[in-house]
């Protein structure tokens, strides 16, 4: 793993992805200092001034809209950095419980073998035969909308890739003679999964995590899309593309170009970066 | 037949030599056993006179003659016939010679054919010869087998038959034997022993075990830190080693009746960063201030600068 | 008095034996399952403070042989018996210390250590984790583990990849040595090392042996290293035993015809030049082993009973036991170039 990010040194592009993807993050964790309105707060936000294209002056004056306003007369930049944090807060969270339940989950299965492997892995295996969007569509569904249960719905249609990528990578390491000796040596189950396995195994979960937080930024603003995420007054960046493409035929393209800009570019950085992991984490593939 | 002057053999980005000045000579039908640690040398020596050196490193001087030809001169077509014909290499997994998808009959007849201008019968006919005779029953159906089908030993008499084939003037061994059980192991060298005596080839024989040698090769080449350390024909070098890592070498293996065996402290050094002086010094029992200052010279066949006086 | 006891224990692998196959095979539909039985039969008893020494080529079983007795795999027959109790029988925690009490060193020193563990970290594990030790008396520990295998203290924080192949074996040494055990395996713990370094190994285990308090098997495929080592050496092929007795008896006077053939061919230094003179055949495949005895394909002196009847371990002496079914005259101390 500490090779993989030194060679991102040697790849210009990757590194400078990396750059713009912290760049994102840090813009959007400050959103509340650095957006020029707040676009939650109905005593700023002027509903007179919906609609207006880029550059317009704020009806009340003291603000420009560099970005316009979308149809509730936000400022559109601020609405985006706001978006975005909802949107990173919710695909972080729901990685990060899709990775401890998936890599556990994959660890057990690889340690235990026999019917536990075997239970364990035909529930991935069913998860993973159906669209991620159609698993998380349905969990939404059966679950009704909210940031809770988008969570929900990311965790229960991500942890299968961890739960795979975890067993494969432990299978090889439990061939290894160390993991013997620690049973030979009668530690305790959980101590050798997690003090043997999981470090040795971690490398390629690594890059799992990458792809699956692009996956999960998409997924949310999918389902965001189609209204099955967070609520209107609090939009993350797919429900702003979702009002967006309302107004589209209105002549008002700002509304879906930016946050659209936004989440593209977003998903683009995390992709490059952890495909290069990936590249350097398996040189033969390179 | 071949000989080998001051051959030098580097890294060639770092400028590391691997082989530091390696000269020998061997004479048709004669066992020449090259015993060393890993990290001696000894394989990039073997590599280096057969053109098998890995990327990136490289004949760095010397003279490496064979029948008469400057093999480092030579171009990289005439060596490559030279190779497989007047030369056979045999390594220690078998899987790197033989094509898993090829049968074991079409390889050799095609080894044959690349360098004899013979008939398919003719060709088959000494292939089948050429098994019989490294002890694989009933060579004709085997010939229709593939690589897989063979057990590891009998996939490694494939890979001497082939070196066989053509009646090489040298076959060149990298630890041929290593990998195999003991029993199978000495049906091979009494392969090897045959035809060396029977046809005049020349054999250089790599390999880590000393014992092997012991009751097999002529004549015995330490190597050490990329150097010939010592070099004598095999009985008097079992008699009485002259060098003393030799000797440290042969008191560290387990023979009847020994009760402790020889602590050489230490590994040998990285090649990158020998020390001054003799690179055995560090190590050596023997050690005096002078093996730290000075390189030692070749005295009586060892590299050493108070070599262990032979008792009569 | 025994410590280890294996009573006919046997070990088959089987392929195509999963639930599937099973179920296909009922409807008739399945493959055959291929069985190789890798241990066959096998009773060994290791006595306390003993070295037993067992050889064979590959294939005989004496891997499979030493993580059954390390309890790592379970034998498909025949019972193991710690200080005379059945190992299978024992509460799970009596059970568990009986398993502790048998330790392991393997063959590779690259696989065998956690690479993203500390050599302190490697050694103290264990003996904290059973609270065999206290956290606070841990340095003194590991300082005392490091010295006892001839480790030099500043190596404690060194990963793996940072140690040579001599130093990852010692800490593997030390890390079985570490929770005291009574039994050690080596299973071709020197197989993998330099000529030099597998000499400092070997002294070190002469020493720690003197030291006494565990009784160990050496499993290994090389003669020489054994006859140094061992007090006892068992002879298996092809997942039998043929051979057990003195590690001087074993070299005086073999009995059975495939350890007088291991004995001639192994090499010995300082042996004049000689014609190397083949034992005839292949090892044959544990798939499908021959009848009988299985070395009668080899042997030399092979009739129709070792054809067709399996020899039973016998007692030909002191201690002495051999599965041949005939007492074949001893030949001379074979000298070497003759």
């Amino acid at each position: 793993m500490r090779n993989a990010i030194l060679s991102l040194r040697r790849a210009p592009f990757a590194l400078f992805c990396l750059a713009l993807f912290l760049l994102i993050v840090v813009a959007a964790l400050l959103a509340p200092w650095i957006a020029p309105q707040d676009p939650y707060d109905n005593a700023v936000v002027d509903f007179f001034d919906s609609n207006l294209p880029p550059g317009s002056p704020a009806g009340m004056g003291g603000l420009t809209y560099w970005l316009g306003t979308d149809a509730l007369g936000r400022d559109l930049w601020s609405a985006i950095l706001y978006g975005l944090r909802i949107t990173l807060t919710v695909a972080a969270t729901a990685s990060v419980l899709a990775l401890v339940i998936g890599v556990l989950a994959g660890l057990v299965s690889a340690y235990a073998g026999g019917w536990v492997d075997a239970v364990i892995m035909r529930l991935v295996d069913i998860l993973l035969g159906f669209p991620t969007i159609l698993v998380a569509l349905t969990i939404m569904a059966l679950a009704g909308a909210g940031t809770g249960n988008l969570i929900l719905a990311l965790v229960v249609a991500q942890w299968p890739y961890y739960a795979r990528t975890a067993r494969s990578a432990a299978l090889v390491e439990i061939g290894q003679d160390y993991i013997e000796a620690a049973r030979c040596l009668e530690l305790p189950h959980w101590r050798i999964i997690l003090h043997h396995l999981l470090p040795n195994s971690i490398s390629p979960i690594m890059v799992v995590l990458t792809l699956q937080l692009a996956h999960a930024v998409a997924i949310e603003a999918s389902l965001s899309f189609l209204g099955l995420g967070t609520s209107i007054e609090r939009p993350s960046l797919g429900l702003l593309i979702a009002n967006g493409s309302r107004e589209i035929l209105s002549g008002h393209t700002w509304a879906l170009i930016y946050p659209g800009l936004a989440l593209a570019m977003l998903i683009f950085t995390v992709n490059v970066f952890g495909d290069r992991i990936r590249r350097a984490l398996n040189p033969q593939e390179a | 037949m071949l000989s080998v002057e001051n051959l030098v053999t580097s890294i060639a980005a770092k400028g590391t030599p691997v082989v530091r000045g390696v000269s020998f000579d061997v004479q048709p039908g004669q066992i020449l056993g090259v015993v060393g640690e890993s990290g001696s040398g000894k394989s990039m020596m073997a590599y280096s006179l057969i053109d098998l050196l890995p990327r990136g490193i490289a004949i760095a001087g010397g003279r490496v003659t064979f029948d008469g030809q400057d093999l480092t001169a030579m171009p990289v077509a005439q060596l490559r016939r030279l190779r497989g014909d007047r030369i056979a290499m045999i390594f220690q997994d078998p899987m790197v010679a033989l094509n898993p998808v090829l049968t074991i009959g079409e390889q050799m007849i095609e080894a044959v054919l690349a360098h004899r201008r013979v008939s398919r019968q003719a060709a088959r006919a000494r292939c089948v010869e050429v098994l019989a005779r490294v002890g694989i029953p009933s060579p004709e159906e085997r010939m229709g087998a593939y690589p897989h089908e063979f057990s590891g030993g009998m996939r490694q008499r494939v890979v001497i038959a082939i070196a066989f084939l053509n009646d090489p003037a040298l076959i060149v061994a990298d630890e041929a034997t290593t990998a195999l059980d003991v029993t199978i192991q000495s049906q091979i060298i009494a392969e090897i022993q045959s035809l060396a005596a029977e046809t005049g080839t020349a054999i250089l024989w790599i390999t880590h075990d000393l014992s092997l040698l012991s009751g097999f090769a002529d004549h015995v080449m330490v190597m050490y830190a990329g150097q010939v350390v010592e070099t004598a024909p095999a009985e008097r070098i079992f008699a009485a080693p002259r060098h003393p890592y030799t000797a440290a070498l042969m008191e560290a293996v387990p023979v009847p009746g020994r009760t402790r065996l020889a602590n050489l402290p230490g590994v040998p050094p990285a090649l990158d960063a020998l020390p001054k002086g003799c690179a055995f010094a560090p190590r050596c029992p023997r050690v005096q201030p002078l093996c730290r200052e000075q390189a030692p010279p070749v005295i009586q066949g060892a590299r050493c600068h108070f070599p262990l006086e032979v008792t009569p | 008095m025994s410590v280890l006891e294996l009573t006919e224990i046997r070990r088959v692998f089987s392929r195509h034996d999963g639930a599937l196959d099973r179920a296909m095979n009922r409807v008739g539909l399945g493959r055959k399952p291929q069985h190789l039985v890798a241990v066959d039969d096998v009773s060994l008893t290791l006595q306390q403070g003993e070295m037993l020494g067992i050889v064979g080529e590959s294939g005989c079983g004496k891997s499979t042989l030493g993580r059954i007795a390390a309890q790592l795999l379970p034998a498909s027959g025949g019972t193991v018996r710690w200080q005379g109790q059945p190992i299978a029988d024992m509460a799970p925690r009596d059970a568990r210390a009986a398993r502790r009490a048998i330790q392991m060193v393997f063959q590779n020193p690259y696989a065998s250590l956690n690479p993203a563990m500390s050599v302190a970290q490697t050694i103290l594990e264990a003996p904290l984790a059973h609270g065999l030790i206290r956290r606070r008396d841990s340095a003194a520990f590991l300082a005392q583990m490091l010295d006892k295998v001839g480790l030099a203290p500043d190596l404690a924080d060194r990963r793996p990849h940072a140690l040579s192949g001599g130093q990852r074996q010692r800490v593997g040494i030390a890390r079985a040595l570490a929770v005291s055990p009574e039994v050690v395996i080596f299973d071709e713990a020197v197989a993998a090392l330099d000529v030099s370094v597998q000499a400092q190994i070997l002294n070190l285990l002469v020493d720690l042996k003197a030291q006494g308090g565990f009784a160990s098997m050496f499993i290994s495929h090389d003669l020489n290293v054994v006859r140094f080592i061992s007090d006892r050496i068992a002879i298996l092929y092809l997942g039998r035993l043929v051979e057990i007795a003195d590690r001087d008896t074993i070299f005086a006077r073999a009995h059975h015809p495939y350890t007088r053939a291991l004995l001639a061919e192994a090499p010995q230094l300082g042996g004049a030049k000689r014609r190397f003179t083949a034992l005839k055949g292949e090892l044959p495949s544990p798939l499908n082993p021959p009848s009988g005895c299985h070395f009668h394909p080899r042997c030399p002196h092979a009739t129709d009973l070792c054809r067709s009847t399996r020899p039973a371990l016998r007692d030909v002496g002191a201690g002495h036991r051999s599965a041949c079914h005939y007492d074949l005259p001893q030949v001379a101390p074979q000298t070497q170039g003759a």
